[in-house]
């Protein structure tokens, strides 16, 4: 099946897996009783997170795949999966502090799960800053990838953060109850195929756009 | 009038007497990041058609 096919399937399941998450959230899960409903950001807050750690995996991996092949194919994967797992980044960055400040009081708190994943958050805009501001030749191509393979690093450090050090806004361990567990559960599937969808499309974007650079170079 | 619109959203929100308004923003939030990042994928691919 052709990419182009491919992108409308997945937007259309994205869209209608993010109705269905939606009317969960608002209509179906309950009001948890000690934060009230600034809880069901939840919903959307965490698949945000693990979802970004997916594609900046998938960034690390194409980059390694790119400097040992040399293919630019790797690196179109590589940038598309790194730019999407930014914007996750920033939903979770954003969405974050609107929960902890009508729940703590606090829109920030310097404590390291909050802190590590602002420097990733600053690591990856800087990868894109040296993609905007390079010739984007194969040089600034390879020095992109060894920058994403460097950044990824900071992903376990944040996923490991509260049991390393603790948190004093994240719990340790979430127990929810099953009316949660299924909402928790569409959401997170309806985040991925968002996220699948945009991935797609980015790339194929990245695709056309080199092949028609070629094509005005060659003619 | 789009501004407006926000500032409305935003002041409705934060007057809410419970937490549904700090809710509210937080899912607008989503869909603003969405919809922005969709309009600059929709900006790139008009300029290739």
């Amino acid at each position: 099946m052709p990419l182009r096919r491919w992108s409308i399937l997945l937007w259309s399941l994205a869209l209608a897996a993010n109705a269905a998450s939606l009317y969960m959230v608002f209509s179906y899960a309950p009001v948890e009783v000690q934060m009230g409903a600034v809880q069901k950001i939840f919903y959307y807050h965490v698949p945000s997170a693990i979802v970004c750690y997916v594609l900046l995996f998938l960034a690390f991996l194409f980059s390694a795949l790119y400097l040992w092949r040399e293919e630019a194919l790797y690196d179109h994967l590589a940038h598309s999966a790194a730019e999407v797992g930014w914007v996750f980044i920033t939903l979770v960055l954003v969405t974050g502090p609107i929960w902890g400040h009508s729940a703590w009081g606090k829109w920030w708190v310097w404590e390291p799960r909050l802190t590590s994943f602002l420097i990733l958050w600053l690591t990856y805009s800087a990868y894109f800053l040296l993609r905007l501001f390079s010739r984007g030749d194969a040089r600034a191509a390879k020095i992109a990838a060894v920058v994403a393979i460097v950044a990824f690093f900071d992903v376990p450090i944040v996923h490991k953060a509260i049991s390393w050090w603790g948190s004093i806004v994240h719990p340790r361990k979430v127990v929810l109850e099953p009316a949660m567990r299924w909402t928790f559960f569409v959401g997170l599937v309806a985040v991925f195929l968002l996220a699948a969808a945009l991935y797609l499309t980015r790339f194929g974007i990245q695709r056309a756009e080199a092949a028609r650079v070629e094509r005005e170079e060659w003619p | 009038m789009i501004a407006q619109a926000v500032a409305f959203v935003v002041l409705a929100a934060a007057g809410m007497p419970d937490t549904r308004g700090s809710l509210y923003l937080g899912y607008g939030a989503v869909a603003a990041v969405v919809l922005l990042y969709g309009a600059y994928l929709f900006a790139r691919w008009r300029r290739i058609r």
